[in-house]
């Protein structure tokens, strides 16, 4: 899952920048 | 654990040698905990000298260092690489635990990536062996995701401000491998040549060759 640095730390997050994180579960479905 | 050699001694099959300085705290207490073991026969002691060996002999950025030339001289390497880490990396001969489930990512003119784990220290051994210090440290796993452009300029890595920064987050299955840009001015050097140019921190990520 892929978020902004803006999304995780608002106004303070810095420009040009993602956060990949693996959340993989296998319970989890794909959000279509 | 350090000293492994060999099993002269003939008593508990371990053979430590002189040192000139005594242990550090940490040092004697594996000492002491490795000696209880052996004792009690919980513990494999040839296992043991096989499990020190493979991590002083056979794990560390060296083989990481020769996925990222193979993936530089020959391009079906490259894609396959991308496609399935934990394969391509198989190929060459690296694998196993910590390195079940391997992520490469490309660095770009556009992109740089950026690997930590912010939950402890999770790290690709059988490509990089283990971690270093600071990896572990907390102010790199906060700051990797927090300010990672100020971190990376502050381990003498600049960026640009136009350069997209990828930061991953190991986690306990998937571990990362930066493949590095391959340096100008390198297009003579045989893969193995290349190999001694790529180093443990542009495979993490903090550094760009």
């Amino acid at each position: 899952v892929r978020f902004t640095s803006h999304e995780l730390w608002g106004e303070g997050g810095e420009a040009g920048q993602t956060i990949n994180v693996d959340l993989w579960e296998r319970y989890l479905e794909e959000d279509r | 654990v350090t000293g492994h050699s060999d099993h002269a001694n003939g008593e508990t099959g371990h053979d430590h040698p002189h040192r000139a300085e005594p242990l550090a705290p940490v040092e004697a207490r594996v000492a002491a905990i490795e000696a209880v073991l052996v004792e009690r026969g919980m513990l494999d002691t040839e296992q043991l000298d096989g499990i020190v060996s493979e991590f002083e002999h056979n794990l560390g950025p060296l083989n990481g260092a020769k996925v990222v030339a193979r993936a530089w001289v020959d391009p079906n390497y490259r894609a396959r690489l991308l496609e399935d880490g934990t394969a391509a990396i198989g190929e060459l001969g690296f694998g196993g635990p910590e390195g079940d489930h391997m992520v490469v990512v490309e660095n770009t003119p556009e992109v740089h990536n950026l690997v930590v784990c912010t939950l402890c220290s999770c790290y690709p051994w059988p490509t990089l062996g283990l971690p270093p210090k600071w990896y572990k440290a907390p102010a790199y796993r906060s700051r990797a995701v927090r300010e990672p452009r100020i971190l990376l300029a502050e381990m003498g890595t600049s960026l640009p401000d136009d350069v997209e920064i990828r930061v991953w987050d190991s986690s306990a299955e998937v571990r990362y491998l930066v493949l590095p840009e391959r340096p100008a001015g390198t297009e003579g050097l045989s893969e193995e040549e290349l190999a001694a140019r790529v180093t443990r921190d542009s495979m993490i990520g903090v550094e760009r060759l």
